[in-house]
Protein backbone atom coordinates (compact mmCIF):
# COMPACT_ATOMS: atom_id res chain seq x y z
CA UNK A 1 0.00 0.00 0.00
CA UNK A 2 1.68 3.18 -0.95
CA UNK A 3 2.11 5.45 1.49
CA UNK A 4 -0.56 8.58 2.00
CA UNK A 5 2.00 11.22 3.31
CA UNK A 6 2.14 14.16 0.75
CA UNK A 7 5.16 15.78 -0.52
CA UNK A 8 6.48 19.18 -1.89
CA UNK A 9 9.23 20.71 -3.20
CA UNK A 10 11.44 22.61 -0.98
CA UNK A 11 12.36 26.33 -2.30
CA UNK A 12 14.41 24.88 -5.47
CA UNK A 13 15.86 26.12 -9.03
CA UNK A 14 15.53 23.45 -11.40
CA UNK A 15 17.07 23.20 -15.22
CA UNK A 16 16.61 19.65 -17.13
CA UNK A 17 19.78 18.40 -19.66
CA UNK A 18 19.96 15.06 -21.39
CA UNK A 19 21.83 13.45 -18.37
CA UNK A 20 19.82 14.73 -15.90
CA UNK A 21 17.97 17.55 -13.81
CA UNK A 22 20.43 20.12 -11.64
CA UNK A 23 18.43 21.08 -8.81
CA UNK A 24 19.85 24.46 -6.51
CA UNK A 25 18.35 24.48 -3.30
CA UNK A 26 17.92 28.05 -2.42
CA UNK A 27 17.51 27.79 0.58
CA UNK A 28 20.96 25.55 1.66
CA UNK A 29 23.03 26.80 -1.47
CA UNK A 30 23.14 23.17 -2.49
CA UNK A 31 23.49 21.78 -5.79
CA UNK A 32 22.62 18.28 -7.41
CA UNK A 33 22.49 16.25 -10.20
CA UNK A 34 19.19 14.32 -10.48
CA UNK A 35 19.17 11.04 -12.80
CA UNK A 36 16.47 12.36 -15.39
CA UNK A 37 13.66 10.00 -13.72
CA UNK A 38 14.32 12.02 -10.29
CA UNK A 39 13.84 14.93 -11.68
CA UNK A 40 10.75 14.06 -13.17
CA UNK A 41 9.75 13.28 -9.73
CA UNK A 42 10.84 16.38 -8.53
CA UNK A 43 8.93 18.62 -11.03
CA UNK A 44 6.11 17.00 -10.77
CA UNK A 45 6.24 18.24 -6.89
CA UNK A 46 7.43 21.55 -7.95
CA UNK A 47 3.83 21.49 -9.95
CA UNK A 48 1.63 20.34 -7.47
CA UNK A 49 2.03 18.76 -3.71
CA UNK A 50 1.06 14.93 -3.93
CA UNK A 51 1.51 11.74 -2.46
CA UNK A 52 3.82 8.80 -3.50
CA UNK A 53 0.05 6.90 -4.96
CA UNK A 54 -0.68 10.25 -7.52
CA UNK A 55 3.29 10.26 -8.22
CA UNK A 56 3.24 7.07 -9.15
CA UNK A 57 0.48 6.82 -11.22
CA UNK A 58 1.74 10.05 -12.88
CA UNK A 59 5.22 8.64 -14.09
CA UNK A 60 3.51 5.75 -14.99
CA UNK A 61 0.77 7.61 -17.13
CA UNK A 62 3.59 10.07 -18.75
CA UNK A 63 6.22 6.75 -19.20
CA UNK A 64 4.25 4.02 -20.36
CA UNK A 65 5.01 2.10 -17.40
CA UNK A 66 2.87 -0.36 -15.00
CA UNK A 67 1.49 1.44 -12.16
CA UNK A 68 1.85 -1.06 -9.45
CA UNK A 69 3.22 -1.85 -6.12
CA UNK A 70 6.64 -2.34 -7.25
CA UNK A 71 6.53 1.01 -9.11
CA UNK A 72 4.91 2.87 -5.55
CA UNK A 73 7.88 0.83 -3.50
CA UNK A 74 10.37 2.60 -5.71
CA UNK A 75 8.80 5.87 -5.75
CA UNK A 76 8.65 5.74 -1.96
CA UNK A 77 12.44 4.68 -1.73
CA UNK A 78 13.00 7.93 -3.98
CA UNK A 79 10.80 10.48 -1.87
CA UNK A 80 13.20 8.81 1.13
CA UNK A 81 16.38 9.77 -0.79
CA UNK A 82 15.15 13.23 -2.29
CA UNK A 83 14.01 13.99 1.30
CA UNK A 84 17.51 13.28 3.24
CA UNK A 85 18.65 15.68 0.65
CA UNK A 86 16.32 17.88 1.81
CA UNK A 87 14.77 18.35 -1.65
CA UNK A 88 11.22 18.13 -0.14
CA UNK A 89 9.51 18.16 2.81
CA UNK A 90 6.12 17.09 3.89
CA UNK A 91 3.26 18.80 3.97
CA UNK A 92 1.84 19.24 7.43
CA UNK A 93 -1.14 21.50 7.15
CA UNK B 1 42.25 49.65 -11.17
CA UNK B 2 44.32 48.74 -8.19
CA UNK B 3 46.53 50.78 -6.12
CA UNK B 4 50.06 49.27 -5.11
CA UNK B 5 52.40 50.48 -2.47
CA UNK B 6 55.36 48.44 -1.20
CA UNK B 7 58.85 49.31 -0.13
CA UNK B 8 60.00 45.93 -1.42
CA UNK B 9 62.32 45.76 -4.23
CA UNK B 10 61.28 42.67 -5.48
CA UNK B 11 57.66 44.01 -5.81
CA UNK B 12 58.63 47.00 -7.61
CA UNK B 13 60.61 44.68 -10.23
CA UNK B 14 58.05 42.40 -10.88
CA UNK B 15 55.26 44.57 -11.15
CA UNK B 16 57.66 46.10 -13.64
CA UNK B 17 58.17 43.65 -15.16
CA UNK B 18 54.84 41.59 -15.24
CA UNK B 19 52.63 44.72 -16.07
CA UNK B 20 54.74 46.43 -18.40
CA UNK B 21 51.81 47.08 -20.63
CA UNK B 22 49.31 48.08 -18.44
CA UNK B 23 48.32 51.46 -18.12
CA UNK B 24 49.12 53.45 -14.54
CA UNK B 25 48.40 56.51 -13.26
CA UNK B 26 49.63 58.18 -9.68
CA UNK B 27 46.66 59.30 -6.99
CA UNK B 28 43.76 58.01 -9.30
CA UNK B 29 40.55 55.87 -7.83
CA UNK B 30 41.15 52.70 -7.05
CA UNK B 31 39.50 49.27 -6.78
CA UNK B 32 42.01 47.97 -4.83
CA UNK B 33 44.44 49.41 -2.47
CA UNK B 34 47.11 47.13 -1.39
CA UNK B 35 50.31 47.45 0.37
CA UNK B 36 53.46 45.05 0.60
CA UNK B 37 55.47 45.64 3.46
CA UNK B 38 58.25 44.65 6.47
CA UNK B 39 56.91 44.08 9.61
CA UNK B 40 58.05 46.10 12.17
CA UNK B 41 59.74 44.04 14.78
CA UNK B 42 63.35 42.59 15.11
CA UNK B 43 62.02 39.34 13.74
CA UNK B 44 63.12 40.64 10.54
CA UNK B 45 66.69 41.07 11.16
CA UNK B 46 67.16 37.48 10.80
CA UNK B 47 64.29 36.34 9.09
CA UNK B 48 62.86 39.05 6.70
CA UNK B 49 59.03 38.95 6.06
CA UNK B 50 56.71 40.39 3.70
CA UNK B 51 53.09 41.59 5.55
CA UNK B 52 50.56 41.96 3.15
CA UNK B 53 47.23 43.91 3.25
CA UNK B 54 44.13 44.70 1.46
CA UNK B 55 42.64 47.75 1.97
CA UNK B 56 44.75 47.72 5.74
CA UNK B 57 43.44 44.12 6.44
CA UNK B 58 46.51 41.91 6.82
CA UNK B 59 44.28 38.40 5.38
CA UNK B 60 47.24 36.45 5.55
CA UNK B 61 50.33 35.12 7.53
CA UNK B 62 53.69 37.16 7.11
CA UNK B 63 55.92 35.04 4.46
CA UNK B 64 59.26 35.07 3.94
CA UNK B 65 60.23 38.26 1.77
CA UNK B 66 61.73 36.51 -1.01
CA UNK B 67 58.50 35.01 -1.75
CA UNK B 68 57.01 38.65 -1.94
CA UNK B 69 55.79 38.74 -5.63
CA UNK B 70 53.91 35.35 -5.61
CA UNK B 71 52.08 36.96 -2.50
CA UNK B 72 51.36 40.38 -4.53
CA UNK B 73 49.67 37.73 -7.31
CA UNK B 74 47.91 35.85 -4.86
CA UNK B 75 46.77 38.92 -2.63
CA UNK B 76 45.26 40.52 -5.96
CA UNK B 77 43.12 37.12 -6.29
CA UNK B 78 41.94 37.53 -3.09
CA UNK B 79 41.43 40.86 -3.66
CA UNK B 80 39.11 39.54 -6.76
CA UNK B 81 37.35 37.30 -5.01
CA UNK B 82 36.77 38.59 -1.73
CA UNK B 83 35.36 41.99 -2.65
CA UNK B 84 33.91 41.11 -6.26
CA UNK B 85 30.03 39.68 -6.08
CA UNK B 86 28.58 41.34 -9.56
CA UNK B 87 30.07 38.27 -11.72
CA UNK B 88 30.15 34.67 -11.38
CA UNK B 89 33.90 33.89 -10.73
CA UNK B 90 35.23 30.53 -11.96
CA UNK B 91 38.59 29.38 -11.19
CA UNK B 92 39.64 28.71 -14.54
CA UNK B 93 41.79 29.75 -17.72
CA UNK B 94 39.83 31.45 -20.70
CA UNK B 95 41.66 32.43 -24.22
CA UNK B 96 40.24 33.82 -27.16
CA UNK B 97 41.06 33.72 -31.06
CA UNK B 98 39.08 34.76 -33.82
CA UNK B 99 35.89 34.91 -31.34
CA UNK B 100 36.25 32.23 -30.39
CA UNK B 101 36.22 31.59 -26.52
CA UNK B 102 37.70 28.44 -24.58
CA UNK B 103 37.21 28.56 -20.56
CA UNK B 104 39.32 25.97 -18.60
CA UNK B 105 38.47 24.95 -15.34
CA UNK B 106 40.65 22.59 -13.64
CA UNK B 107 41.55 21.83 -10.20
CA UNK B 108 45.78 22.78 -9.68
CA UNK B 109 47.43 20.36 -10.92
CA UNK B 110 45.98 19.94 -14.10
CA UNK B 111 48.29 21.64 -16.25
CA UNK B 112 45.61 24.53 -17.14
CA UNK B 113 47.88 26.93 -16.97
CA UNK B 114 51.21 25.60 -18.69
CA UNK B 115 48.16 24.24 -21.49
CA UNK B 116 47.23 28.18 -21.34
CA UNK B 117 50.67 29.97 -21.33
CA UNK B 118 51.20 27.44 -24.72
CA UNK B 119 47.65 28.52 -26.35
CA UNK B 120 48.48 32.18 -25.85
CA UNK B 121 52.28 31.90 -27.32
CA UNK B 122 50.70 30.51 -30.23
CA UNK B 123 48.45 33.22 -31.45
CA UNK B 124 45.13 32.38 -28.56
CA UNK B 125 44.36 35.74 -26.98
CA UNK B 126 44.24 35.84 -23.39
CA UNK B 127 41.45 36.85 -21.49
CA UNK B 128 42.77 35.57 -17.69
CA UNK B 129 44.41 32.86 -16.37
CA UNK B 130 43.62 32.30 -13.17
CA UNK B 131 40.36 33.29 -12.41
CA UNK B 132 37.30 33.85 -14.69
CA UNK B 133 34.94 36.94 -14.50
CA UNK B 134 31.36 36.04 -16.04
CA UNK B 135 28.73 38.85 -16.09
CA UNK B 136 25.53 37.41 -15.30
CA UNK B 137 23.48 39.86 -17.18
CA UNK B 138 25.48 39.43 -20.68
CA UNK B 139 27.41 35.86 -20.01
CA UNK B 140 30.27 37.86 -21.11
CA UNK B 141 34.13 37.58 -19.90
CA UNK B 142 35.63 40.55 -18.70
CA UNK B 143 39.60 39.84 -19.62
CA UNK B 144 42.13 40.35 -17.20
CA UNK B 145 45.23 39.69 -19.23
CA UNK B 146 47.07 39.34 -15.66
CA UNK B 147 50.71 36.91 -15.89
CA UNK B 148 50.30 33.31 -16.13
CA UNK B 149 51.08 31.36 -13.29
CA UNK B 150 53.91 28.00 -13.81
CA UNK B 151 54.33 25.90 -11.20
CA UNK B 152 57.43 23.66 -10.71
CA UNK B 153 57.68 21.45 -13.90
CA UNK B 154 56.16 23.63 -16.17
CA UNK B 155 58.40 26.59 -15.33
CA UNK B 156 61.32 25.08 -17.49
CA UNK B 157 58.87 23.56 -20.01
CA UNK B 158 57.26 26.88 -21.08
CA UNK B 159 60.38 28.85 -20.78
CA UNK B 160 62.06 26.12 -23.21
CA UNK B 161 58.48 25.82 -25.39
CA UNK B 162 57.82 30.28 -25.53
CA UNK B 163 61.82 31.68 -25.05
CA UNK B 164 59.96 34.69 -26.50
CA UNK B 165 58.21 35.04 -23.77
CA UNK B 166 59.15 36.99 -20.49
CA UNK B 167 58.63 35.20 -17.21
CA UNK B 168 59.74 36.33 -14.38
CA UNK B 169 62.48 34.70 -11.58
CA UNK B 170 61.68 31.81 -9.62
CA UNK B 171 60.00 32.00 -6.60
CA UNK B 172 61.15 29.24 -4.66
CA UNK B 173 59.44 27.36 -1.13
CA UNK B 174 56.06 28.73 -1.77
CA UNK B 175 52.95 26.43 -0.39
CA UNK B 176 52.36 25.42 -3.91
CA UNK B 177 56.18 24.88 -4.62
CA UNK B 178 58.13 26.69 -6.99
CA UNK B 179 56.12 29.65 -8.65
CA UNK B 180 57.24 31.58 -11.92
CA UNK B 181 54.86 34.10 -14.06
CA UNK B 182 54.71 34.79 -17.66
CA UNK B 183 53.75 38.01 -19.06
CA UNK B 184 50.58 38.39 -20.73
CA UNK B 185 51.89 39.42 -24.65
CA UNK B 186 51.26 43.12 -25.33
CA UNK B 187 47.98 42.78 -27.33
CA UNK B 188 46.47 40.27 -24.76
CA UNK B 189 46.97 43.69 -22.53
CA UNK B 190 46.11 46.02 -25.38
CA UNK B 191 42.71 43.92 -25.71
CA UNK B 192 41.61 43.53 -22.07
CA UNK B 193 38.28 45.69 -22.03
CA UNK B 194 37.28 43.79 -25.15
CA UNK B 195 34.62 40.91 -23.67
CA UNK B 196 34.09 37.80 -25.15
CA UNK B 197 31.31 35.25 -25.39
CA UNK B 198 32.54 32.05 -24.38
CA UNK B 199 32.16 29.21 -26.66
CA UNK B 200 33.66 26.05 -24.92
CA UNK B 201 33.83 25.19 -21.78
CA UNK B 202 37.23 22.57 -21.98
CA UNK B 203 38.25 20.54 -18.55
CA UNK B 204 41.99 19.73 -19.45
CA UNK B 205 43.60 16.87 -17.43
CA UNK B 206 47.44 16.42 -17.72
CA UNK B 207 48.94 12.87 -17.27
CA UNK B 208 52.60 11.73 -17.65
CA UNK B 209 52.26 9.21 -20.51
CA UNK B 210 48.97 9.35 -21.78
CA UNK B 211 47.95 9.35 -25.17
CA UNK B 212 45.60 12.69 -26.14
CA UNK B 213 41.83 11.85 -25.66
CA UNK B 214 38.58 14.08 -26.29
CA UNK B 215 35.27 13.10 -25.15
CA UNK B 216 32.34 15.48 -24.80
CA UNK B 217 31.20 16.11 -21.43
CA UNK B 218 27.24 16.30 -21.15
CA UNK B 219 26.11 19.47 -19.34
CA UNK B 220 24.47 18.31 -16.28
CA UNK B 221 27.96 16.12 -15.52
CA UNK B 222 29.71 19.57 -16.76
CA UNK B 223 27.99 21.64 -13.79
CA UNK B 224 28.96 19.41 -11.06
CA UNK B 225 32.49 19.42 -11.86
CA UNK B 226 32.77 23.51 -12.24
CA UNK B 227 30.72 23.62 -9.60
CA UNK B 228 33.92 22.69 -7.42
CA UNK B 229 35.67 25.68 -8.89
CA UNK B 230 33.51 28.57 -8.26
CA UNK B 231 34.54 30.58 -6.08
CA UNK B 232 31.12 32.82 -4.93
CA UNK B 233 28.75 30.66 -6.96
CA UNK B 234 26.94 30.03 -3.31
CA UNK B 235 27.27 33.58 -2.10
CA UNK B 236 25.42 34.74 -5.53
CA UNK B 237 22.67 32.32 -5.46
CA UNK B 238 20.03 32.87 -7.97
CA UNK B 239 21.55 34.78 -10.02
CA UNK B 240 24.68 32.67 -9.96
CA UNK B 241 22.35 29.17 -10.60
CA UNK B 242 20.80 31.23 -13.33
CA UNK B 243 24.83 32.60 -14.84
CA UNK B 244 25.95 28.94 -14.41
CA UNK B 245 22.75 27.28 -16.53
CA UNK B 246 23.39 29.71 -19.01
CA UNK B 247 26.56 29.50 -19.59
CA UNK B 248 26.70 25.68 -19.76
CA UNK B 249 23.36 25.99 -22.56
CA UNK B 250 25.74 28.68 -24.65
CA UNK B 251 28.70 26.28 -25.00
CA UNK B 252 29.90 22.61 -25.52
CA UNK B 253 31.75 21.16 -23.08
CA UNK B 254 34.86 18.69 -23.12
CA UNK B 255 37.55 16.73 -21.05
CA UNK B 256 40.82 16.79 -23.12
CA UNK B 257 43.38 14.64 -21.84
CA UNK B 258 47.18 14.94 -22.62
CA UNK B 259 50.47 14.39 -21.84
CA UNK B 260 52.20 15.95 -25.42
CA UNK B 261 51.17 19.93 -25.44
CA UNK B 262 51.82 19.92 -29.22
CA UNK B 263 48.89 17.18 -29.68
CA UNK B 264 46.75 19.06 -27.20
CA UNK B 265 47.64 22.40 -29.27
CA UNK B 266 46.85 20.84 -32.38
CA UNK B 267 42.95 19.64 -31.04
CA UNK B 268 42.90 23.60 -29.93
CA UNK B 269 43.43 25.08 -33.44
CA UNK B 270 41.05 22.67 -35.08
CA UNK B 271 38.10 23.57 -32.67
CA UNK B 272 36.80 26.18 -34.68
CA UNK B 273 36.58 24.07 -37.90
CA UNK B 274 34.92 21.54 -36.19
CA UNK B 275 32.01 23.88 -35.11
Amino acid sequence: MAGTEVWRAANLLMRSWDDGVIVYNLDSGTTHLLNPTAGQVLYYLADAHASVGVLSHRLACENDLESDEELDHTVEDLLKQLDSLGLIEPVTE
Amino acid sequence: MVHVNSPLANVADGVQLLYKDFPYEVDSFADFHVRLDRPHNHHRLWHPQVLCYLNDECPFAPLPTDQALAVFESLLNFSIYATIYHFLILHAASIERAGYTAILPAPPGSGKSTLCAALVSRGWRLLTDELTLVSPSTGLISPMARPISLKNASIDVMQQFAPQQTFSPKVYNTIKGTIAYMRAPSESVARMHETAAPTWMIFPKYQAGAATSVKLLPKGAAFIRLSSGLVNYSILGAVGFEAMTQLLERTLCYEILYSDLDEAMGWFDRLPTAQ
